[in-house]
């Protein structure tokens, strides 16, 4: 739905750095790359951001 | 016991602490994480919620946000209040939460809590409460970990030695006087390819009275004032222990 806020596994706030991350990556970036330049080092943070699916702008439609 | 600081970047530490012992370093790092307190949202009254997510939904991301503390105003128990007021259309972000006491704010400014669209409204009020990580982990003020020193063991002739510095995939080893040496102890994870680039005349050893302890901050308190504040914790913990056991063996 929306990005979580810490990091599932060992709780570092990752929250702030989605939307950095989705543009850099959107921009044709490797992700690889954007989540060292984040400094994101540990790979239960990074799957964080990897697998994640915004799905918020998809259910602000239906909303009464 | 010899305290020196080996790596330090962003909100992370490593510390290279010789002469002591694991139980003191694990007691240390024990306390750091579960019994420091630090502010983190508690309870709150949500007076209007317009947007696409549930209250629980909202009060759970709030809780998560670490929130910057002032250790000598705020002690166990202590609470105080925060605001969110905003209207849509906007990304309500973790730094429109207003806060009665300026010196508490949150530390990641773009945390985003919810999206709202328009004439959408949410209005939140938030009492914050300084408590321990063993009670829940949003009040764990940091990430503490340490391992043991890694010591290489064992000679090795020079040509031996190009061998195992080449086999090490993270290329800490280095020929110093006839001997190997671990360069950078604290990004050696173990891996025990010099030990088998050596055909066995070396030798990986954990060190037992050295260790590299890992700090890393969520940001509500420094590591500085999380080490010593766990410190003064377990000190209270032994005298109250020491207290209650005089005269009851004789």
């Amino acid at each position: 739905m929306i990005i979580p806020v810490r990091c599932f596994s060992c709780g570092k706030v990752i929250g702030d750095l989605y939307y950095k991350f989705a543009e850099e990556v959107q921009k044709g970036r490797d992700p690889k790359e954007v989540l060292d330049e984040l400094g994101i080092k540990r790979y239960c943070c990074r799957r964080m951001l990897l697998s994640h699916v915004e799905l918020i702008d998809e259910v602000i439609k239906y909303k009464v | 016991m010899n305290i020196k600081k080996v790596f330090e970047e962003g909100n992370e530490v490593k510390l290279l602490i010789t002469g002591t012992n694991i139980a003191l370093i694990n007691a240390i790092r024990r306390t750091a994480m579960s019994e420091v307190p630090v502010l983190a949202i508690e309870d709150l009254a949500i007076h209007r919620n317009d947007s696409v997510l549930f209250d629980e939904y909202i009060g759970a991301r709030l809780g998560l946000l670490p929130l910057k503390t002032d250790l000598k105003t705020y002690k166990l128990g202590d609470k105080v209040k925060l605001v969110l007021k905003e209207k849509g259309p906007k990304m309500v972000l973790s730094s429109d939460i207003k806060c009665s006491d300026p010196s508490v704010e949150v530390v990641n400014k773009e945390v985003p809590i919810v999206k709202l669209r328009d004439n959408e409204e949410i209005f939140i009020e938030m009492q914050a409460e300084a408590n321990i990580g063993k009670e829940h982990v949003k009040w764990q003020p940091a990430l503490v970990a340490y391992n043991e020193m890694p010591k290489l063991e064992g000679k090795v002739s020079e040509r031996e030695a190009k061998e195992v510095i080449k086999s090490c995939p993270k290329k800490i080893l280095e020929f110093k006087a006839g001997k190997i040496i671990i360069e950078k102890p604290y990004e050696c994870d173990l891996c025990g390819y010099c030990e088998i680039a050596s055909k066995g005349k070396l030798k990986l050893v954990p060190s037992n009275n050295s260790f590299i302890f890992t700090i890393e901050t969520y940001g509500g308190l420094t590591n500085q004032e999380i080490l010593e504040k766990s410190v003064e914790v377990l000190e209270a913990k032994c005298k109250e222990f020491e207290s209650e056991i005089k005269g009851k063996i004789k």
